[in-house]
């Protein structure tokens, strides 16, 4: 008997493998909580049969969809039939379980964290205080009090109470943890039978019939011109209407005369559109603003990828005017928000007459943004084929750097998180992305930036203001000066060398040469050393003579960042060095190594960087004492600026002599090698440029924290970053950005699934690579590589085919 | 390298010197590395038994006068290779061709390494000296690391050596190992309403009799009834399958009866045996549901994370695996909660902990019980494992599904199935582990896979990733290194982890390949 059943076992294998996978993720979904136990939301308890039942429905389907309609009624019965019995199976298990341990006074909680008493309640449909535990039990007679309660049993299909029940389909009436089971099952065969039956319906001839009446009722060139033309305008102008609704969202104060005038009454602080009203939470509300910001970007980004090379036929100036019109609009929008909300985003550091006060320096930095744009438009529009990108690029610069002023100190906040990782992100992006070097330990150049700052100015250590003064001079003119002197010298050089050698001719050709042919070590060691002298001998100089005497004190943040910029540069080049010849799995793991070892060396350098107790009181860039509000803005504008020019930066490197050194390196280093490309230099120079990027985004998250501490730079970080360099798209700039969106800005909005957060956070992670690997925004290249190997994988014939055309053959 | 034409003379040294051909002077660096790593190693171990009284207490003047003079005979050495290595870069820079100075540069630097490491080691151990016995028991607890590092690390390399792929959720698997190992001994102690060898006798009293019944039944009967039917000689008779059944219910009965009886016996005549035994039943117990929760996990993780994504680019794996790490270490959190979930150790085991290994004059050393039977069981699987892979049918499978996939399968194995069953290999010895840590009183916490599997990957790579004796080796040595290292070396214990990953960077710097070398050829993928 037991064998025929064996032999019988294929004909419903299917469907009781996929009773067993649905059994065994239900049971997943009540062994992590989801959704009866979710801690804080208990209002969501309800949903929990009815995504059990969904899931029940999908994997139904799932396995009708298997037999591809080969199986008859007879044989999906069955199956139908087995996929209940697989259902149920791991779920009475441990329900049964669960139950035995309630009744002997046992809290599941003991052993799984999330299983509440809730839990059981909405699965059986027996109320919680029905569900206690058994009454202890008498110690004298050793039996249960006789007046104790009864207690309804959840493992039976009929409850106590006729009312209670899960399942209730007419006369159906089923409750408990068998009624669950048996109602599941119940479920999974009418969805079986159903989905089977609808899909003997003919779908695609009744499409086919419509789509030929449709067609036939004209229309044509409405199909095919307009309605396009219209969508491709209208990604174009996405990012504008996601601001407009940031606008008129968010509270502004009105001139009061003014609206008293139009409306009739005194309104001082209000929305236009207040989403409050509309029934949202104040929290909701904020989110929704704030992922309008977010998708102000995202928007600016797929609006940038969709600009096409197209000439319109339109005047000049009008051109000209569509362009300018957004621009200066926003400006206005911007100064308004500025001149009534004084909301300021700038701090006057010198003193230069007319600005002094913060609002006429945001001002005038908003108007000159907005003058820069008009100029950059002019420039642009002038090929007719650019029109579009140079109103996507101009507009949505203007859009985005006015977001922040219409946000609150929780939303700025978040964008500044988003920011600083941006930054990581993209540092990050040449690193892996470009050079194709998987470096798990990046974490640890942005512990550099940030500690090195603490260094420059904090409870570690706190330079005194003629320090501060002597270090931020030299520096300021060793930024000038060094580089100027070692080209100048490297060039002669270069020139002692040429008369030797074969004579080059333009200056493009000189600067080719002084890549590819550098210097000795020795020779470029001496070239740097006389540069070094050089500047500090100009430093003298010029304070001898008395530039520097207007300055009181420099600022900290200025000395900060050149100093973490060089610091984190500096180590990216020594970690680099060792690990030049590691390729992939080594390299991730000595890089992961490094990043550990600095991270414990954090901890340990108590002398240093305050051990675990972290370094406080970190310098604030903003002067005075700031609140929190001011403080954000002013942090999020450096570095939104500074993930711009990061961009800017990254997007002309890729095309550069260096960038193609990379795209030859991640693809094939050895032939790169034997194409003649230095691998130390262009490896070191990448593993450089990522750390000091790295380095900016430390110190931006030092000035924002005010205190950190070595737990701020675990491993956890560098995966964080990474994965949102992958989940965005390798080596894509806007993908980076998109992905930094995703990964850092929506978790903050979904506080409530905080809980959830890294584990959805790793299954996204997996799903992404299942079915998106090449990223959310993949770089061109990367796509045509996914594209080029998708051919090729499908260029192999199948076991199959080749046997069919052997067949031919004969 | 340059041939010395034939009018050449060899006029002096420094000639001779210019004139040695690429290969001599890179073989010279790697002798001139290898002399100064052993003469480096003897001393310290020298220097060690010299302070630790082992040679004498207090050790006879020659005895202290050979290492100072061995000391500075090495910082000589390393003076002269400045010199001998400046002229050997200078002429190598002059010549025309292209040569690499690269190992040059890694060989004169590993033995300086060694060198100044050697001399820290000899100023700390003489300033500070430790008795003998503190030296053995850090030498224990290397050991201890080492078996554990090791188990895991084959997981790690078992799957690089097939796939090419790190299986970065190892340590979260070994993770689930130790919850499942709890689960199934909370199970067994009623919830710790009683003691570990109460439950133990009530589980022994049901599996012990289970094993003997199946001494009893005919179970080459039962397997050839259910055999595929390739040929009339598997197929039992009819009637001899009919006595079979009949017969079966009395061979239960009667293995249940002696299984049952012999424990009763055991417990009535020898309590010390009956308690070994059924400790040793009840730990069996909680090994193999803590290795079948792993390996329950890892069927899943591989069919869902890691078999799709077989011919993606290498990096895409890799993310996975990070993701799936992450996700199995936040299901943890969410399932078992965030409280640290401690086992309940056996009598046998823990009363008292330590066995005292009295080594009269130098004092006694406690070996940990916990300890020797983690090492023995570590060493028993060890075996295991390199038996199934050198000896087995299997184990011919997977080394050839490793070499080549598509030619492999053209010889009949089952690719897929080698994979899983790779994945199962090291998923049971990870969950063993993880059933031992909590054994050896570790609290099983949903992010204490992550940074054992880290160091497991670690020893995995110094070893030589790929090479199952090269994950053993490689975890004995980061094991003995981090227990032996911050003492030797006078640091405090909490920077154990950067010895680690130093040892790690240096390693990787000057055997890329590893300790044992990688077994698996360099594939382009």
């Amino acid at each position: 008997m037991l064998r025929k059943l064996i032999r019988r076992y294929p004909y419903v294998q299917e469907g009781f493998t996929r009773g067993l996978i649905n059994g065994g993720v239900i049971l997943f979904l009540i062994l992590i909580g989801l959704p009866a136990g979710m801690p804080g939301r208990e209002d969501l308890a309800p949903l929990a049969i009815p995504l059990i039942v969904l899931l029940t429905i999908t994997f139904a389907i799932v396995m009708v969809r298997r037999f591809e309609g080969r199986a008859g009624w007879k044989q999906l019965l069955a199956n139908g039939v087995a996929f209940g019995i697989g259902t149920a199976i791991p779920f009475l298990l441990f329900m049964s379980l669960i139950n035995r341990w309630q009744a002997n006074g046992t809290s599941v909680n003991d052993y799984f964290f999330e299983v509440k008493l809730r839990t059981t309640a909405e699965l059986s449909g027996v109320p919680e205080e029905e569900l206690f535990a058994n009454p202890a039990i008498d110690p004298v007679t050793q039996e249960f009090p006789a007046d104790a309660p009864i207690r309804t049993n959840p493992m039976s299909l009929k409850i106590n109470d006729d009312k209670i029940h899960i399942f209730d389909i007419g006369i159906l009436k089923l409750g408990g943890f068998y009624g669950t089971a048996l109602g599941l099952g119940i479920i999974g065969l009418i969805t079986t039978l159903v989905y089977h039956g609808l899909s003997l319906v003919h779908w695609q001839e009744i499409r086919a019939n419509l789509n030929g009446g449709l067609a036939k009722s004209g229309g044509g060139k409405w199909v095919q011109s307009t309605i396009p033309e219209i969508l491709a305008w209208l990604r174009l102008l996405l990012p504008i209407l996601f601001f407009l609704f940031l606008f008129v969202s968010v509270s502004m104060s009105y001139d009061t005369s003014f609206w008293r005038d139009i409306r009739g009454e005194d309104i001082k602080d209000s929305a236009i559109l207040d989403l409050t009203d509309l029934g949202f939470g104040p929290r909701a509300a904020q989110n929704f603003q704030l992922m309008a910001g977010f998708l102000v970007i995202i928007a600016l980004m797929l609006a940038m990828r969709s600009t096409r090379y197209k000439a319109y036929r339109l005047p000049y100036l009008l051109q000209l005017l569509i362009i300018l019109i957004p621009i200066w609009v926003v400006f206005l929008l911007a100064m308004w928000r500025i001149q009534a909300n004084e909301v300021y985003f700038i701090e006057p550091t010198i003193h230069l007459g007319i600005f002094e006060t913060e609002r006429s320096a945001s001002l005038a930095a908003a108007f000159a943004l907005a003058v820069l744009l008009t100029i950059n438009a002019v420039r642009g529009s002038l090929t007719a084929e650019q029109f579009e990108s140079t109103f996507v690029i101009n507009t949505g610069l203007a859009l985005v750097m006015a977001t922040p002023l219409f946000m609150d100190q929780y939303q700025t906040g978040v964008m500044l998180q988003v920011a600083i990782y941006a930054m990581l992100g993209l540092g990050l992006n040449i690193v892996v992305g470009y050079a194709g070097l998987l470096d798990l330990g990046y974490v640890a150049f942005f512990a550099m930036g940030a500690y090195v700052y603490a260094l420059v100015e904090s409870n570690r250590q706190r330079l005194t203001i003629d320090h501060a003064n002597d270090l931020a001079f030299t520096l300021a003119t060793a930024i000038v000066v060094v580089p100027l002197v070692i080209f100048a010298l490297a060039n002669v050089w270069l020139r002692s060398k040429r008369s030797t050698t074969k004579a080059s001719t333009s200056s493009t050709q000189h600067m080719a040469r002084l890549w590819k042919d550098q210097p000795p070590p020795l020779i470029s060691l001496l070239l740097v050393l006389i540069a070094v002298i050089v500047a500090f001998g100009s430093t003298y100089i010029l304070k001898a003579v008395g530039v520097f005497d207007d300055v009181e004190r420099a600022s900290p943040f200025f000395i900060g960042l050149i100093l973490a910029v060089f610091a984190s540069a500096t180590t990216g080049l020594l970690l680099g060095f060792p690990v030049l010849r590691l390729r992939s799995d080594y390299l991730a793991i000595v890089t992961l190594g490094f990043g550990e070892i600095i991270s414990i060396s954090l901890e340990n350098l108590e002398n240093l960087t305050g051990g675990p107790f972290g370094a406080n009181n970190i310098h604030d860039p903003v002067a005075g004492n700031p609140t929190t509000a001011e403080q954000n803005m002013i942090l999020l504008y450096l570095a939104l600026v500074g993930a711009g020019l990061i961009a800017v930066f990254s997007t002309r490197l890729r095309a550069s002599r260096l960038g193609r050194t990379w795209t030859a390196i991640r693809s094939d280093e050895d032939i790169a090698q034997a194409q003649g490309i230095n691998l130390v230099n262009s490896k070191l120079l990448a593993f450089a440029i990522g750390a000091s990027f790295a380095g900016m985004a430390g110190l931006l998250f030092a000035a924002r924290q005010n205190n950190i501490f070595p737990a701020d730079f675990s491993l956890g970080i560098s995966i964080n970053v990474l994965a949102l360099v992958i989940i965005g798209g390798v080596g894509s700039i806007p993908g980076v950005i998109v992905g930094t969106i995703v990964l850092v800005g929506l978790p903050q909005m979904l506080r409530a699934l905080e809980e959830y957060r890294y584990l959805t956070f790793g299954a996204l992670l997996v799903v992404m690579m299942l079915v998106r690997p090449a990223g959310l925004m993949p770089a061109p290249l990367a796509s045509l590589e996914e594209r080029a190997r998708k051919l090729r994988a499908s260029a192999k014939p199948k076991p199959e085919e080749v046997q069919r055309e052997e067949v031919a053959g004969d | 390298m340059a041939q010395p034409s034939q009018g050449q003379r060899l006029s002096s040294p420094l000639m001779q010197f210019r004139q040695m051909g690429v290969a001599d002077v890179d073989a010279f660096a790697g002798r001139y590395f290898r002399f100064a790593a052993i003469f480096s190693l003897l001393r310290i171990l020298w220097v060690i038994a010299q302070s630790s009284t082992l040679l004498g207490d207090p050790p006879s003047q020659w005895i202290v006068d050979i290492e100072k003079i061995a000391g500075i005979a090495l910082t000589a050495y390393a003076l002269a290779g400045v010199v001998i290595f400046a002229i050997a870069l200078y002429f190598r820079m002059q010549s025309e061709s292209n040569e690499p100075i690269s190992k040059l540069i890694t060989n004169y630097a590993g033995a300086v390494l060694f060198i100044i490491v050697a001399s820290r080691v000899s100023h700390v151990v003489r300033s500070e000296p430790l008795p003998f016995n503190i030296w053995l028991g850090l030498l224990q607890t290397g050991i201890i690391r080492g078996g554990i590092y090791a188990l895991i690390a084959l997981g790690y390399t078992l799957v690089y050596g097939i796939l090419f792929m790190i299986n970065f959720a190892h340590g979260e698997i070994m993770m689930l190992g130790a919850y499942g190992g709890w689960l199934g001994l909370m199970y067994m102690v009623n919830g710790g309403e009683r003691s570990f060898e109460a439950g133990a006798a009530s589980v022994a009293s049901v599996l012990v009799p289970l094993g003997v019944v199946l001494l009893f039944l005919p179970i080459e009967d039962i397997a050839g009834r259910f055999r595929k039917r390739s040929s009339a000689e598997d197929v039992v008779a009819a009637p001899r399958w009919r006595v079979t059944m009949l017969s079966l219910p009395i061979r239960i009965l009667l293995g249940a009866a002696v299984g049952y009886g012999a424990l009763l016996g055991l417990g009535l005549t020898a309590p010390h045996i009956y308690e070994l035994v059924i400790t040793v039943v009840g730990l069996l117990f909680v090994l193999s549901i803590g290795m079948l929760t792993s390996v329950l996990a890892v069927i899943v993780l591989e069919r869902i994370a890691y078999r799709p994504l077989r011919h993606a680019p290498r990096l895409t794996p890799l993310i996975s695996a990070i993701g799936a790490s992450i996700f199995l270490q936040q299901v943890a959190l969410r399932i078992f909660g965030p409280i640290p979930r401690v086992y309940r150790a056996p009598r046998l085991l823990s009363d008292p902990v330590t066995i005292d290994l009295d080594l009269g004059r130098f004092g006694i050393v406690p070996i940990s019980k916990v300890g020797l039977v983690m090492t023995l069981l570590a060493f028993g699987f060890m075996a295991v494992l390199i038996f199934i892979v050198r000896r087995t049918k299997f184990g011919r499978a997977m080394r050839a599904v490793a070499e080549d996939k598509n030619t492999a399968a053209l010889m009949g194995a089952n690719v897929d199935r080698v994979i899983v069953i790779t994945f199962i290999l090291g998923a049971a010895l990870a969950g063993a582990t993880g059933v031992m840590l909590g054994f050896r009183g570790e609290q099983v916490k949903p992010l204490f896979g992550f940074s054992y599997g880290l160091k497991a990957f670690t020893s995995a790579v110094l070893g030589g990733i790929g090479n199952i004796p090269g994950a053993v080796v490689g975890g004995f040595f980061l094991g003995l290194a981090e227990a032996l290292g911050p003492t030797a070396l006078g640091f405090n214990t909490s920077w154990q982890n950067v010895i680690a990953f130093g040892l790690l960077v240096l390693v990787i710097i000057f055997r890329p390949t590893g300790l044992l070398g990688e077994v698996v050829a360099e594939k382009k993928v």
